[in-house]
């Protein structure tokens, strides 16, 4: 896959990611804690999420959280969701601000029949 | 093609030169760069005409979009990265290298347990790539 968006988190990883792949009906949700990795690597001792990702509809999407100590909010990029009907779009839409904020209500614009945008209660946008 | 996750990235002024210097790099070749002065005047846009309201390339059918954010509340970009898997070794190293110069690398490209190549930086436009061989399909 040519760009995959690539989110991290700190420390809410595998809530989110179970929540998205619930939402977007993924089956194949896959985690790998820090003290997970090989002894050789140079293993954390933490149960903090190294990488995590899922399929969903031909797309992938792939998040971790940064090491322990270390946190950042996601700022200046947004995971775009394309789905093939206004209604699903508008599913999705609801389930993904439930508990988030809304930044761009879900509407028609001159470039779409719907568009909204969010940053759910995770700090995705 | 459905693709349903998309990185979509947020500039703060440089998103034209951000975009021709990545749709160079990957080769691509239907790069469309839109500024605020193309919006329909009935839409209320607002902000400056200069900047980019919406630009993509497409790579392999699989789009990477960016915008410029409205000036002085443009942020830097954090917590999310674009994840690019190469055709081969080579060119994942090459395009590492490329994005690398005049930024500034966060894990430097090379072998890891997971992966023969695989290496994180952030290119002199502020965004964060992890650059990886693809796994076979």
């Amino acid at each position: 896959m040519a760009f995959m968006p690539y989110i991290h988190f700190s420390g809410t990883c595998a809530e989110a990611m179970a929540f998205y792949a619930d939402i977007f009906g993924a089956s194949d949700l896959m985690m790998l804690r820090y003290d997970e990795a090989p002894e050789a690597a140079g293993r954390i001792v933490s149960d903090r999420i190294m990488h995590s990702q899922f399929a969903a509809n031909g797309g992938v999407l792939m998040a971790s959280d940064y090491p322990p100590g270390m946190a950042e909010k996601q700022q200046a990029m947004s995971v775009m969701v394309d789905p093939e009907t206004v209604a699903e779009g508008q599913r999705l839409f609801d389930r993904l601000a439930a508990g988030g904020g809304v930044l761009m209500p879900f509407a028609a614009t001159f470039w779409s029949p719907a568009f909204g945008m969010l940053a759910d209660k995770f700090g995705t946008h | 093609m459905n693709v349903t996750f998309s990185p979509y990235l947020g500039f703060d002024g440089t998103c034209a030169e951000a975009m021709r210097f990545y749709s160079g790099l990957f080769g691509g070749t239907d790069l469309e760069i839109m500024t605020y002065a193309e919006a329909p005047p009935d839409a209320q846009m607002g902000g400056d005409p200069t900047r980019v309201m919406h630009s993509q390339f497409t790579l392999n059918g699989v789009p990477l979009m960016a915008a410029d954010g409205p000036p002085g509340k443009a942020t830097a970009q954090t917590g999310v990265s674009v994840y690019h898997g190469a055709p081969t070794l080579e060119r994942a190293g090459e395009s590492y290298a490329a994005l690398a110069a005049g930024g500034s690398a966060i894990m430097p490209f090379g072998p890891t347990f997971w992966s023969p190549g695989f290496g994180m930086l952030t290119d002199r436009f502020g965004t964060s790539w992890i650059i990886s061989l693809a796994a076979p399909a």
